[in-house]
């Protein structure tokens, strides 16, 4: 019982680690898939990044809409909404602004994680 | 075999889940439906015999402890702002040089028109400030009876962030009292009084404007975005 309790808790540690290292990512990751492929909708996103991380990283809906919405409010993303079948669907899309501000982001993106591979690897580079 | 999708019965369920879950206005509704519906989709996809409120749960159980607490709160910042920098850029478009020069103009023009004698000062205040007042409340009615009319719900995001400007409306009864409580200890009004008085009902005018521009857009903007909520 306390070998389970114990393996849980690890299993807790890891996934919370997991959790904080790519919630930093998460604005890169929704604004390089938006530039790829036009317009998304909500669903669509978490899966497409659930299908190209192959499940490693898996957006919880409530940290993807709060971002999504907080991206349209500084003016980096636009909606557009149209009917499906008996309901609405919410595509969002990139604006000007938010094209330039992908490729800002992302370099900052890169630039971290050579940073850290620095602490990581030191030798190799 | 046909891919199985939610019927409109269990899109209304959805709507009525999130209801359930605080989410009360129909325009932030809409997208979590969505989403609702394509994880279900999705899950019946591998498996069409799940049932619908089985699905539900395990789909609403990935929005975490908060569930769909955080996503409202984002929405309301995001519609909050949009509002803010609308309003921003109707001051902007008034702060050109002919707009400041006419209302630099008519200052001039009233502080001679304006009687010096306290008492038809402070009847002049007094009118002025209720003319605005009553123009603020007529905007509020007439658009809260013309979306009821409209739309098939009054909690509506948009329009409800657009109607707290109404609650300016509470600053400009002790503003006026202020004035009209400051200009008994003059004989003659002075002239810094005339131009407070004016910079208040330039803020007023521009506030009542401002409110019923926003109004207008928002209404504009539901109806542009979500054609669904209107009555048919």
């Amino acid at each position: 019982m306390h070998l389970f309790l114990m393996y849980k808790r690890k299993m807790y540690i890891c996934a919370m680690i997991n959790k904080q290292l790519y919630k930093g990512s998460l604005i890169p990751i929704i604004m390089k898939l938006l530039k790829e492929h036009d317009k998304m909708y909500g669903y669509q996103i978490t899966q497409e990044v659930k299908a190209l991380t192959k499940g490693e990283i898996q957006i919880t809906e409530g940290a993807l809409y709060p971002t999504l919405h907080k991206l349209e409010a500084e003016g980096l993303l636009e909606v557009e909404v149209q009917h499906i079948g008996n309901r609405m669907r919410k595509y969002y899309k990139l604006t000007q602004t938010g094209i330039s501000e992908t490729e800002n982001r992302l370099a900052e993106l890169e630039n971290f994680l050579s940073t850290i591979q620095l602490v990581l690897k030191p030798k190799t580079i | 075999m046909s891919k199985r999708i939610c019927t409109s019965q269990e899109i209304e369920q959805l709507h009525s889940f999130c209801k359930k879950h605080f989410v009360k206005y129909a325009d932030v509704r809409e997208e979590l439906v969505d989403h609702l519906a394509s994880a279900i989709e999705e899950q019946w996809e591998n498996n069409a015999n799940i049932h619908f409120g089985k699905a539900l749960n395990k789909v609403y159980r990935e929005f975490g402890v908060m569930g769909f607490r955080n996503v409202v709160s984002e929405r309301q910042e995001v519609v909050r702002k949009s509002h803010f920098n609308l309003q921003k850029e109707y001051l902007l478009s008034f702060i050109k040089p002919p707009q400041v020069f006419v209302t630099l103009l008519i200052g001039v023009m009233l502080f001679y028109a304006i009687p010096q004698n306290p008492f038809l000062f402070r009847w002049g205040v007094g009118t002025s400030f209720a003319i605005a007042l009553i123009f603020f409340i007529i905007t509020y009615i007439y658009f809260s009876k013309r979306w009821k009319k409209q739309f098939k719900t009054k909690d509506i995001l948009i329009l409800n962030s657009a109607t707290r400007m109404i609650a300016m409306i509470g600053g400009l009864p002790s503003s006026m009292i202020s004035i009209i409580n400051l200009s008994t200890h003059y004989d003659v009004i002075p002239l810094w009084l005339h131009i407070f008085t004016f910079v208040m009902l330039v803020v007023l005018i521009i506030a009542t404007t401002f409110h019923f521009l926003l109004l207008k857009q928002a209404e504009k903007e539901v109806i542009t975005k979500y054609p669904q909520l209107i009555k048919q």
